[in-house]
């Protein structure tokens, strides 16, 4: 009797072995394919991380993550609490005048300009100024961006400028309220 | 069972870690990592080729798996249900999903809430073709529509969001009652066509278009509120440009920490969330290298503003590796770049500085002379953006010499020289030893000039391992058998290249022969250069090498006829002659010619250039064939004579015979007497007598005419007084005859001693007449 329960014991124990040899066989076939470990090189595992990181056209068909859908809803807000109804440009608004670039390239000096209203009727005027040397005036139309509007540049070539600091004034004068800007700009 | 929990404590711990790993793989892209002057990359930006229908399709259902067509959930936007919200705004339900959305482009009927109008065409079939119309990718589009209205991810679009859907024409404005969008654009695929054909403009520029933002240092705003302020910004490439002129502000700090969500005031998201979603879903922005290609088409180029450089090896791609890896991207973008000259090792930055690199190092010439020492011209350098230039790390000036990491040397002046050593280099006044290092391949495509060499040198094709001698301008190849086999395998001398080897002048191959400038004949051993005295031996044509390589090799004596040579790789000695070598077949035969031989171990260079001759028979001996019973006795090298009697031999103290071959024999010339015990050798003739010569007069006798060698074995006595006969009596020899003495004391009273007193055989007391007995 003794011997019978002993042999139970050992069957009990036994199935345990298998069944923790199977869990074991089952993770081993799992990181085989997903290169977990034991497959996966310790040294090597950072710089397929990054390689991962930095992969282009790697399309994510999962679905969207909680902040993905919180901040399109947001977007959705945000659009539906602009009016429906298109309205003329706020005349009781500020105009924002900016000088967003003034590169030189090719012998032309681009100043490039953004306004603040949507306007394709209206007028920049530009006095390029330096003590010593003639002002040089351009005057160009407005052109609608779609969500704001630029002056219609003004290219000056450099040959006709003396190195040094001159100061851009231009005017955006239109449908939206009148707005200025003074700006140094260094030629060189 | 305790035991058990532990075992699988311990399995869990296992796989546990790894399934956290396998978790961290999929971390969402950080805001932070934003680049406001290289959102995005014109490769991937204008990629139209990035999606098909099919899979934009399969993207815009995977991002709503469910649309909420009747509004039951929760809105979002509070006020109840969506379907409650819906109602409170004055929209009905069913909603249409992006996904299922269709829309006819030429009148803007849509199947929002209803049927599929006539000529209705998919939001994914409007993306694909605006994006092909305007080498758009997709991808740009789908993000722009999530990030102006969150339409991509949107389970209940309202019909504004598609009026409205990229959010063209729509102005930014913080009044209160801001103007709406232009209802000009009001359908799905008006704003999307605008977007596109915009983003188009913004990159081309066309004439007409004063797009506020360019490449370089701009003033960008970080919120329509003018408070907020602006900073510079330095954009790095059109598809950025096309960015800010669409959406004109930057992200602050707070909007870049707070990843998706608000940030501060001051926080525009319009741009961060480009960045965000395009990341997120579509992999970096970044094309991680400036080397693009399409998918289809394996020419590869370097992109550099709007040139495009061809790729021709994988070397030159290798040497800019700083510049990252291989990008795909569509043939039309590819297109729009124009193409430049191959990109070879100069390149030239904006700022006018030439460079050559290698290596992921650049290294900057000092006049454009000196890059046409490297086979280029400052005109044919290739232009690189100053942040390409920027990602070459910084090496030396470049010099006229520029070292391999191989171990060779080249002088540049317009081809690549090889040079020999600094000797050779010193004409020129530069220095190899302070030159660059860098990777031989840096040259692949440089001309291959003539190697600089010195006078009087030897030098070792790299390629093919041979020797060569150069002296007065002139490349001699040293004959192969000699290279290995002599002292020559000792030098060491300075390798070059095959084909720069093939380009000097070359001339007569020098053989194992050599004959000095001032006349004197050489061969050469191991240890060094053997001069000879007499060529003939040789029978060979003698090749002039200049002192100047001869004295490189150790003189080792003088080597005088007759030579004694064997192969180092065999046993068998030969006796070289008059062009022959002629074995010979053992020791004894060996010291029969030369008592004190010196036997010189040559390559078989020497040993199989020459002819083999008659086996060497041993001066002295007796042999015949066996087929012919005549007896000859060898004299000397080349002769032979025939014997009609053993008697003379044996006097002459050749006892042995040999039997040899009909050839060997027949190489021997016959002399036309027999042999005879009286020889002659030069001016001394006598009498042998058992195996010595004895200078005894016989009056009317025929002398045999011995060699040099068969004199030299052969031993010669003075007249002798006594001959003792084999019966034991005493003669003496007086006036040509034999005096028989009748006792020992009368041959004491006449002199006799053991000293003047010889056997005799019986043929030869025979040929003495007997006189009378004292």
């Amino acid at each position: 009797m003794k011997i019978n329960k002993n042999n139970k014991k050992i069957n009990k124990y036994f199935l345990w072995a298998i069944i923790l040899a199977g869990v074991i066989i089952l993770y081993l076939f799992i990181a085989y394919f997903t290169k977990l470990y034991p497959f996966s090189l310790e040294g090597d595992s950072k710089k397929i991380q990054d390689q991962a990181s930095e992969k282009v056209n790697d399309v994510n068909y999962d679905k969207p993550s909680s902040e993905e859908q919180k901040a399109g809803a947001e977007a959705k807000k945000q659009s539906e609490n602009t009016p429906s109804v298109y309205n003329p440009p706020d005349t009781s608004n500020p105009t924002q005048l900016a000088i967003t670039s003034s590169n030189q390239q090719g012998g032309v000096l681009e100043l490039r300009t953004t306004i603040s209203a949507i306007d394709d009727t209206g007028k920049c005027t530009l006095n390029f100024k330096k003590t010593g040397s003639s002002t040089i005036t351009q005057e160009v139309g407005v052109q609608n961006m779609g969500s704001y509007s630029v002056c219609k540049g003004f290219d000056i070539s450099t040959a006709s400028l003396s190195k040094g600091d001159w100061t851009a004034e231009i005017t955006y004068a239109g449908s939206a309220p009148l707005a200025t800007i003074s700006q140094t700009v260094k030629v060189q | 069972m305790k035991r058990i929990t532990l075992i699988l404590l311990a399995a869990v711990a296992f796989v546990a870690p790894n399934i956290l790993v396998f978790q961290s793989d999929v971390l969402a892209s950080d805001a932070r990592n934003f680049n406001a002057g290289r959102i995005i990359d014109d490769g991937i930006f204008t990629n139209s080729d990035a999606m098909s229908v099919g899979t934009i399709q399969n993207f815009l259902n995977s991002k709503v798996p469910a649309c909420d067509t009747w509004g039951g959930k929760t809105s979002e936007l509070g006020g109840g249900t969506r379907a409650q919200w819906l109602a409170s705004h004055g929209y009905s339900t069913p909603v249409t999903c992006l996904r299922d959305y269709y829309e006819n482009p030429a009148n803007g009927q849509s199947n929002y809430g209803t049927s599929v109008p006539a000529g209705g065409i998919s939001a994914a079939q409007i993306i694909y073709n605006y994006s092909k119309q305007f080498n758009i990718n997709p991808q740009t589009i789908i993000v722009t529509l999530q990030k102006e209205n969150g339409m991509v991810t949107d389970e209940w679009p309202t019909p504004k969001q598609f009026r409205e859907a990229m959010g063209f024409g729509c102005p930014d404005n913080t009044a209160p009652g801001a103007p709406a969008c232009d209802p000009s654009y009001g359908s799905f695929s008006a704003q999307i066509y605008q977007a596109a054909r915009h983003f188009r403009g913004y990159i081309d520029k066309p004439a007409g278009w004063f797009v506020p933002f360019t490449t370089g240092v701009n003033s960008i705003a970080y919120s329509p509120a003018a408070s907020c302020g602006r900073s510079n910004v330095n954009i790095e490439n059109r598809s950025t440009v096309a960015l800010y002129s669409y959406t004109p502000y930057r992200p602050n700090q707070a909007a870049l920490n707070a990843q998706y969500g608000g940030g501060d005031s001051c926080s525009a998201h319009g741009n961060r969330n480009f960045y965000l979603y395009f990341t997120d879903w579509f992999g970096s922005t970044i094309m991680n290298g400036n080397f693009l290609r399409t998918v289809d088409n394996g020419s590869l180029y370097l992109i550099s503003d709007d040139m495009k450089y061809p790729i021709p090896d994988m070397n030159i791609f290798n040497a800019l590796y700083p510049l990252g890896g291989v990008g795909y991207v569509s043939q039309s973008y590819l297109d729009s770049k124009t193409t430049g000259q191959t990109l070879g090792r100069i390149i030239r930055s904006p700022d006018g500085t030439v460079y050559f690199y290698d290596a992921g190092i650049r290294l900057s010439f000092g006049s454009c002379a000196l890059v046409e020492a490297y086979g280029s011209s400052c005109g044919q350098s290739a232009l690189l953006t100053e942040s390409q230039v920027n990602s070459l790390s910084v090496g030396p000036p470049m010099t006229n010499v520029l070292n391999t990491t191989s171990g060779k040397s080249f002088y540049m002046d317009g081809k690549k020289r090889e040079i020999y050593d600094q000797l050779a280099l010193n004409p020129y006044g530069v220095n190899a030893s302070t030159a660059n290092v860098l990777n031989e391949t840096a040259l692949s495509n440089t001309a291959l000039g003539v190697p600089i060499v010195r006078d009087d040198t030897y030098i070792r094709n790299r390629t093919s391992g041979g020797l060569y001698g150069y002296s007065s301008g002139v490349l001699r190849k040293v004959d192969t058998g000699i290279q290995t086999t002599t002292y020559l395998n000792n030098l060491n001398p300075p390798s070059i290249d095959g084909a720069g080897v093939n380009l000097l002048t070359g001339g007569t191959d020098v053989s194992g022969f050599i004959r000095s400038q001032s006349g004197m004949s050489y061969i050469l051993t191991d240890a060094g250069k053997m001069r000879l005295t007499d060529v003939d031996d040789w029978q060979k044509t003698f090749v002039l090498m200049s002192d100047g390589l001869l004295s490189q090799i150790p003189d080792v004596g003088t080597l005088s006829p007759a030579y004694f040579v064997k192969s180092k790789n065999s046993g068998t000695v030969y006796l070289l002659s008059t062009g022959e070598k002629r074995t010979i077949q053992g020791w004894m035969d060996l010291l029969a010619i030369n008592a004190n031989p010196t036997i010189l171990n040559l390559s078989d260079y020497y040993i199989n250039s020459v002819t083999e001759g008659a086996t060497v028979l041993s001066p002295g001996g007796l042999v015949k064939t066996q087929n012919d019973a005549t007896v000859y006795m060898v004299n000397g090298l080349n002769k032979k004579i025939p014997m009609n009697s053993f008697n003379p031999s044996t006097e002459l103290g050749s006892t042995t015979l040999n039997i040899v071959s009909d050839g060997v024999m027949s190489k021997y010339a016959t002399e036309a007497d027999v042999l005879r015990p009286t020889v002659k050798c030069g001016v001394k003739q006598g009498l042998a007598v058992g195996g010595k010569a004895y200078d005894i007069s016989l009056p009317g006798a025929q002398y045999t005419v011995l060699s040099d060698i068969n004199c030299s074995i052969l031993e010669w006595k003075d007249t002798p007084g006594f001959f003792l006969a084999p019966n034991g009596t005493i003669y003496q020899l007086k006036n040509s005859q034999k005096l028989p003495i009748s006792g020992y004391q009368m041959y004491l009273n006449l002199g006799g001693t053991t000293q003047n007193t010889i056997r005799a055989s019986n043929y030869v007391l025979d040929m003495f007449p007997t006189g009378s007995s004292l």
